[in-house]
């Protein structure tokens, strides 16, 4: 019984947790596919209330969205890129909040900015469906997460009756949007980028 | 990154790294521990308004205003003890909706009542709301203002409107009295909590859940919307007596020194606004005045009985004991000193 479990589990744990990986021969550490969206959600978390310090909403969304590009450079071990990114999606979400406070809202910012962050943190990748992927999947899943983020808080605060937690329902937001786009990226790093692919089968 | 580095526990670029990361984390951690800390609710002085240790209710019949508005203050012995918390007063006016008086404070009303406090001594009023977020386009928190045309009135009468984002954490503080039987703080507007001088401008109004608005209900716009919002989904209905109470605490939350409720007109048989069923009732033709909101809200509801066969006092009686329990004021009126003039 032990093994059968042992035999379903030991795939998924390997997924999960990649201790090395063999990439063209060199030994390389890799970071667990459970620490990304740990990353997006604590980057993202952070520099939406660092951008409290700056004002409401447009440095909020600036710092919230330009963390989340931060933690993606840092696990892709690009740490220009993710200062592309951030600054890219930093200054993008600004403008959005800025057109979304005269045209409909300025949450637009949340896919806009998760936009510029697929394309930027595409060149990660180095298969080109990996890209695509990304690219166009980034909005989705920075604005499902965005929502759900909300939502989740929405209904915890609720539940617990807490003005606490009910006041910081655009941080969940904010985690969320981080959470499921840096899960995003792993996952499509992990199945759709060959090289990592294959790194991971030797 | 070569073995002999693999091998240090911590670089020069690492320990770089890592010591940023503290410092964001640190100070993110407690930007945002500072927000959530709770504080005591704000400490005012006793009800300035008082004859023979009984609060003063100053009822003031007329046409005309101004001159109702004058004799008030004369029979409430005049605005001077305000004068002496401050300099500056914000007022707090009923902008639930789009629509004009007796639904929303009207602007004439406050500058009325700004004139009399500059009379008085004080350099500045300024009207606070908060029944917007700039997270929408077309809820702007000074849509309704501007709608109105109260945003200009009182600019060019120079009373500044603060017109504030109700979803946005930086403008509100968390406060809690031990008093409450509910244990939770409430998230008021920073802006009212650092005010030496409040003034409260209520309209009188019936309203589907809570049944009734005047001085106490309206504080419901004085705190987040996080904080309504969990009243109305919890008991929107007063089922539980979680509206009931809460609205207590929201105006426990502002305490504000003096309550002047305009209601030369009211809404009765719904609301907070016109539609479904409510009708504007004219020729009430009464402002009262005073620093006892529970006084003032025992008094206007009994004004609100004699023009709406819906509405019994009996209706509002929890939050009355309530608000008198935690030392708001005096529910029954046999205890407040009631004065009634005409102008």
């Amino acid at each position: 019984m032990k093994r059968v479990v042992q035999a379903f589990l030991a795939p998924l744990w390997a997924f999960l947790f990649p201790a090395k990986v063999s990439d063209g021969g060199t030994q390389q550490r890799r970071y667990p596919l459970l620490l990304w969206p740990l990353a997006g959600l604590g980057f993202s978390a952070l520099g939406w209330i660092a951008g409290g310090f700056l004002g409401s909403w447009a440095p909020r969304t600036a710092c919230a969205v330009g963390a989340t590009a931060i933690a993606l450079g840092w696990l892709n071990r690009q740490p220009r890129a993710a200062l592309l990114a951030a600054v890219s999606a930093a200054i993008v979400s600004l403008a959005a909040v800025r057109i979304g406070e005269s045209y409909f809202s300025p949450l637009l910012a949340w896919p806009v900015a998760a936009l510029v962050i697929g394309v930027v943190g595409a060149f990660a990748f180095r298969r080109r469906r990996a890209r695509i992927a990304f690219i166009v999947g980034a909005p989705f899943l920075g604005s499902a997460g965005f929502v759900a983020g909300m939502l989740a808080t929405l209904l915890i605060a609720m539940k617990l009756n807490d003005p606490r937690l009910s006041a910081q329902i655009l941080l969940g937001g904010a985690v969320g949007f981080g959470l499921l786009l840096m899960a995003g990226a792993a996952i499509v790093g992990r199945w759709l980028d060959a090289t990592r692919a294959a790194g991971e089968m030797s | 990154m070569s073995t002999s580095s693999d091998s240090r526990l911590l670089d020069r670029r690492g320990f770089l790294r890592l010591g940023a990361g503290v410092l964001a984390t640190a100070s993110a951690a407690f930007q945002w521990g500072c927000n959530l800390t709770t504080r005591a609710c704000k400490v005012v002085p006793p009800n300035p308004f008082v004859a023979a240790g009984k609060p003063l209710l100053v009822v003031v019949e007329g046409e005309d205003m101004g001159a109702m508005l004058r004799k008030g203050i004369e029979a409430l012995g005049g605005l001077e003890p305000l004068a002496k918390l401050g300099r500056e007063a914000i007022f707090r006016g009923n902008y639930v909706a789009s629509q004009p008086y007796p639904v929303t404070t009207a602007p004439e009303f406050v500058l009325a009542v700004a004139a009399e406090l500059k009379r008085a001594g004080l350099s500045k009023t300024s009207l606070f709301d908060s029944h917007g977020t700039r997270l929408g386009a077309g809820i702007l928190p000074e849509h309704i203002l501007r709608r109105l045309g109260v945003l200009d009135k009182l600019t060019q009468g120079g009373v500044p409107v603060l017109a504030r984002d109700f979803a946005d954490p930086n403008e509100f503080v968390f406060v809690q009295n031990p008093a409450w039987p509910i244990a939770k703080p409430v998230a008021v507007s920073r802006l009212l909590h650092e005010a030496p001088i409040v003034v409260s401008l209520p309209v009188v109004k019936r309203h589907a859940g809570p049944k009734f608005t005047c001085a106490l209900k309206m504080h419901f716009g004085s705190v987040a919307m996080a904080d309504r919002m969990l009243v109305h989904a919890k008991d929107n209905e007063c089922q539980s007596g979680l509206m009931h109470q809460r609205l207590v605490h929201f105006a426990d939350a502002v305490r504000p020194q003096l309550n002047v409720v305009d209601a030369r007109a009211i809404l009765a048989r719904n609301g907070p606004a016109l539609g479904a069923g409510a009708e504007v009732v004219k020729g009430v033709n009464k402002i009262i005045l005073s620093g006892d909101m529970v006084a003032v809200d025992s008094y206007c509801a009994r004004l609100m009985a004699q023009r709406d066969d819906t509405f019994t006092i009996d209706m509002i009686a929890p939050q009355l004991k309530h608000a008198a329990s935690l030392g708001l004021g005096k529910a029954d009126l046999d205890a407040v000193k009631v004065v009634e003039i005409r102008a």
